[in-house]
């Protein structure tokens, strides 16, 4: 099906998908890919990758959704699906840049730098360092519902936890963050 | 952390900010958090964190994301990467097909009349060599070896050959 002729009929992400999934053609891909470029690159932006590693991460997630698009069940929860494989890509990267640097330099790298996915220095220095003062599942939870906006059906449906816990999660690294911040005011 | 004495539950609390509560329950939330300070300390470090994370994520919007120049170069990319990973799918589905009819054919052709004739076939078919077969030759490739095994073994053996050919035609083509 050539892509001027869907077009202009299937506008929303959810039309394209379903376009992808029940035909996979490389029109239809081309397509969903459209919709999806900016928002991987901004997932990935706000866990600090610079553009290009950012551009790099969107190839490998679009790459796995032609390969493995088999595997989304519930079309409803793709922004789940799509996530949870963002989410295995970065940490991959993270992975690999920390195997090589150990090879490179043991002594001289602190290899827990490289554990979490640090935080976007957009909201201010403060916040910065309130955002850094979390652990790792406290930022993902709140970049996932802040960020990316996930509700948490969603949210649950990445992490692979139930939506209560998501909430907990939620609910306790506010009332973290908020402490840290209030912690930096005084300072 | 919540207020031991009114023991609003996470869930709840989120449930509230995001005004999903309903009318009732919200009303009780909206007391407690006006005559207990301690649910009014919760409720105004929920507020605090929500506010800088929404400026936060202002800010965040201001990203571009991609380019029109960076989608077409991902676009390139990716759609290169499917391509050889199509075709060499294709090629292992290839290798193991003729595999498959070499092991058939040797025992009643011999291993010089198999040759020759797959040889033969993939001249045919335009191709280099038997790896430099596409995806797309394969049916072609079938039809010409069936052809050549007709001529030689007799047309039952070169019904055997496309029957057991099919799934693997099916396979090469995709």
């Amino acid at each position: 099906m050539p892509l001027y002729a869907v077009e202009d009929t299937v506008t929303t992400e959810q039309e394209r998908l379903e376009l992808f999934l029940t035909t996979r053609t490389e029109e239809s891909f081309s397509l969903l890919c459209a919709s999806l470029y900016s928002r991987l690159i901004r997932y990935f932006r706000a866990r600090s990758c610079d553009q290009v590693t950012a551009e790099d991460l969107t190839q490998d997630v679009l790459f796995t959704l032609y390969r493995k698009a088999y595997t989304i069940r519930r079309p409803q929860l793709f922004q789940a699906w799509l996530y949870k494989v963002a989410h295995n890509a970065l940490l991959q990267r993270l992975r690999s840049a920390r195997r090589r640097i150990q090879t490179v330099s043991q002594s001289e790298v602190r290899t827990d730098a490289w554990e979490s996915i640090p935080a976007q220095p957009a909201g201010g220095h403060d916040f910065e360092e309130a955002m850094a003062a979390l652990n790792v599942e406290e930022r993902e939870i709140l970049l996932l519902r802040f960020a990316d906006g996930l509700d948490y059906q969603e949210i649950a449906a990445t992490l692979g936890i139930p939506v209560g816990t998501a909430k907990w999660r939620v609910f306790n690294s506010k009332l973290k963050l908020a402490a840290e911040l209030r912690r930096g005011g005084r300072k | 952390m919540s207020c031991l004495k009114h023991g609003h539950s996470a869930e709840r609390w989120i449930d509230f900010l995001d005004g999903r509560l309903d009318p009732h329950a919200a009303d009780r939330m909206n007391k407690d958090i006006g005559e207990c300070s301690h649910c009014r300390a919760i409720y105004e470090d929920l507020r605090l964190s929500r506010a800088r994370l929404e400026e936060w994520n202002a800010s965040l919007a201001l990203d571009p994301g991609a380019t029109e120049a960076s989608e077409a170069r991902m676009h390139r990319a990716i759609m290169a990467r499917i391509r050889m990973s199509q075709a060499a799918a294709a090629g292992q589905a290839i290798a193991a097909g003729v595999r498959e009819l070499r092991a058939i054919l040797e025992p009643i052709c011999g291993s010089a009349t198999t040759e020759g004739a797959i040889q033969s076939a993939v001249r045919q078919c335009n191709a280099a060599s038997i790896d430099q077969l596409q995806g797309s030759q394969w049916e072609p490739f079938v039809g010409r070896l069936g052809s050549t095994i007709d001529a030689i073994c007799g047309a039952a053996v070169a019904l055997w050959i496309r029957e057991i050919t099919r799934g693997i035609q099916w396979e090469a083509g995709t």
